[in-house]
């Protein structure tokens, strides 16, 4: 079977809508980061699909440049979520209602 | 090849020199103790990078590394704010130091770890300002925001700071990807990834209609309207800068809004200037629905900092109105430049004077400031200040920012638009002269004048609540020296 650019990119629609839609329903933090980094997959599909149709390698170029912000923000995520987790003894985001009132 | 990225490195002083000089506090921190080392690097090389810019102003427009970065006169006005809130918010963390209390003394420990994060978050601003690269503009971004997520946990044994930090870091990673997915498609439906190609593209192939194009400003538009903290994208401010400490959150009322208003600025009518009859209505009704309701929320705080909060999503409507009114040709550009120039200087004198006499043990409530005039008489007055210049009353210079923009907007002919801003002000001047009222007229005494306040050994919250002060009543009685300024950097006169 031939995979055209309208498959890839269906394809990095749905990722990226599954990774949404657990973000907006999940309440575990880990959860949260994981449709996160769903969603820069969804991304990156997008760029690299795009990539191939134009025939240039600068989605390629911004593939790489995602990949790596994704892990740095991933990491201050985890430092935070242990944080979080030192103070409170959970990670769901029903706990955080410090901040509330 | 290797000469010409010298050059360009060499040409590119005032964006690498943040860098430069993160990595020389990183090594300071590293081969010493102590904090004051580190902080004295810190505030000798922004000063430094300061006059660098100051006398650099207008030296021309150019292109660097192939076109992924433009230094042109705009970006070195935007990178002299940012250094100069810099200065300042370093300025104010330091009393910080002499705390006591255990929260700030295991915080205060890593003092120079927050100054690398300040100085690399400003090397992200400079970037995301020089952008001409879609690359550039992600990569900017993301160091500008990484830096704060790790700012605002800073007083890492305290639940409030921490799960601010966590919030931020969700709603910013969410509206990262919003923004990745819209350069996503804006690379799909042009192929390139420089500024100008994308223009000349979109221009030459009659583009403007294209859905991948609509698809793309649809998801920058909420990606920017996340940033900013435009209604009904506002939802995580208030918490944040609730729980952030004292001066990052005046960090992040005023950097966050100089680098993504800069961002947006060059997106909007840069590339997407053939587009401007989609993205401008409702850019537009969201800076509207931001300063109507913002000022209407903002009502019914209890708390003084998530007021502020809901004041700053007020004034970010008014910087993204004055972001359209940048429209090439017809606009103008100095309404943006002095609102940048004088909501920042206001903002942090005000969060100067509220991180002098707060208590972080106990949350701020409004209430607190009951009869401050009495006890503090020159604190309260300056806040009051401070206060009156945020609501934009006439001998203060944040009556003349508002008025600029107010006429540009009846000149463009959006009276309708001018008219729904002049509302929310009205609404607005409600709470801010509630608590004038509460300060100065109330017989009771609020819990705030029993505080400790900081000790401000080294004159620098002072300093900085003074020189805010002089700076927005010089703008209120002689605004044209602001204008005049603004746009002799701007090399426009």
């Amino acid at each position: 079977m031939n995979v055209s650019i309208a498959h890839l990119l269906f394809l990095s629609f749905g990722v990226f809508c599954i990774g949404g839609a657990g973000f907006l329903m999940r309440r575990n933090a880990l959860s949260l980061l994981i449709c996160l980094e769903l969603m820069l997959s969804a991304v990156n599909i997008a760029f690299v699909s795009f990539s191939r149709l134009h025939q240039n390698e600068s989605g390629n170029l911004l593939y790489f440049l995602v990949i790596t912000v994704a892990a740095c923000e991933s990491a201050v995520g985890l430092a935070l979520i242990l944080n979080f987790f030192r103070l409170k003894k959970n990670i769901r985001l029903d706990e955080a209602t410090t901040l509330k009132g | 090849m290797f000469e010409r990225l010298l050059v360009d490195s060499q040409m590119a002083l005032p964006i690498l020199g943040w860098a430069i000089l993160a990595i020389l506090v990183l090594m300071i921190k590293i081969c010493t103790r102590g904090v004051w080392l580190p902080l004295f690097a810190t505030v000798i090389g922004l000063i430094g990078l300061i006059f660098y810019s100051a006398t650099h102003l207008n030296s021309g427009a150019q292109d660097l590394f192939h076109g992924a970065l433009k230094m042109d006169s705009s970006f070195y006005l935007f990178n002299l704010i940012g250094l100069g809130i810099h200065l300042a918010v370093v300025l104010m963390l330091i009393p910080g130091l002499e705390r006591t209390s255990k929260i700030f003394k295991v915080s205060y420990e890593q003092f120079p770890e927050l100054l690398i994060c300040l100085l690399f978050s400003g090397f992200g601003l400079s970037v995301l300002i020089a952008a001409s690269d879609l690359s550039t503009l992600f990569l900017g971004l993301e160091t500008l925001s990484i830096g704060v997520y790790c700012l605002c946990g800073f007083y890492r044994t305290e639940i409030r700071s921490t799960e601010s930090a966590f919030k931020y870091l969700m709603i910013g990673a969410f509206s990262t990807v919003l923004f990745l997915y819209g350069l996503a498609f804006v690379y799909g439906a042009t192929g390139a990834t420089n500024y100008s190609q994308i223009q000349s593209i979109i221009e030459q192939s009659h583009l403007a209609h294209q859905p991948l194009l609509m698809i793309a400003v649809a998801f920058l538009i909420a990606a920017f309207a996340f940033k900013l903290a435009f209604v009904p994208f506002h939802l995580y401010v208030p918490d944040v800068y609730e729980g952030a400490p004292t001066p990052i959150t005046a960090y992040l009322a005023t950097v966050i809004k100089v680098g993504v208003i800069a961002a947006a600025f060059k997106v909007f009518w840069g590339f997407f200037g053939s587009l401007a009859d989609y993205w401008e209505p409702f850019w537009m009704t969201l800076c509207v629905l931001s300063i109507l309701l913002g000022n209407i929320l903002a009502l019914q705080q209890k708390t003084l900092k998530k007021l502020l909060a809901y004041s700053s999503i007020s004034h970010s409507g008014f910087l993204g109105l004055a972001m359209v009114l940048t429209h090439p040709g017809v606009g103008t550009t100095y309404p943006l430049m002095a609102y940048l120039v004088v909501y920042s200087a206001v903002t942090l004198g005000l969060f100067s004077s509220i991180s002098f006499l707060e208590n972080r043990e106990q949350v701020f409530l409004v209430e607190d400031l009951k009869g401050l005039g009495q006890k503090r008489f020159w604190t309260a007055l300056f806040i009051g200040i401070f206060i009156l210049a945020l609501a934009g009353l006439p001998p203060f210079a944040g009556f003349m920012i508002k008025f600029w923009i107010l006429e540009a907007l009846i000149e463009q002919h959006h009276i309708g638009v001018a008219i729904a801003a002049i509302c929310g002000s009205v609404i607005g001047a409600a709470y801010y002269l509630r608590i004038l009222m509460l300060m100065f007229m109330s017989e009771e005494q609020g819990s705030a004048s029993e505080w400790v306040v900081l000790k401000d050994r080294l004159y620098v919250l002072r300093l900085i609540v003074f020189l805010a002060a002089i700076l927005s009543l010089v703008g209120g009685m002689r605004p044209q020296l602001y204008a005049d300024w603004i746009l002799s950097a701007l090399a426009l006169k």
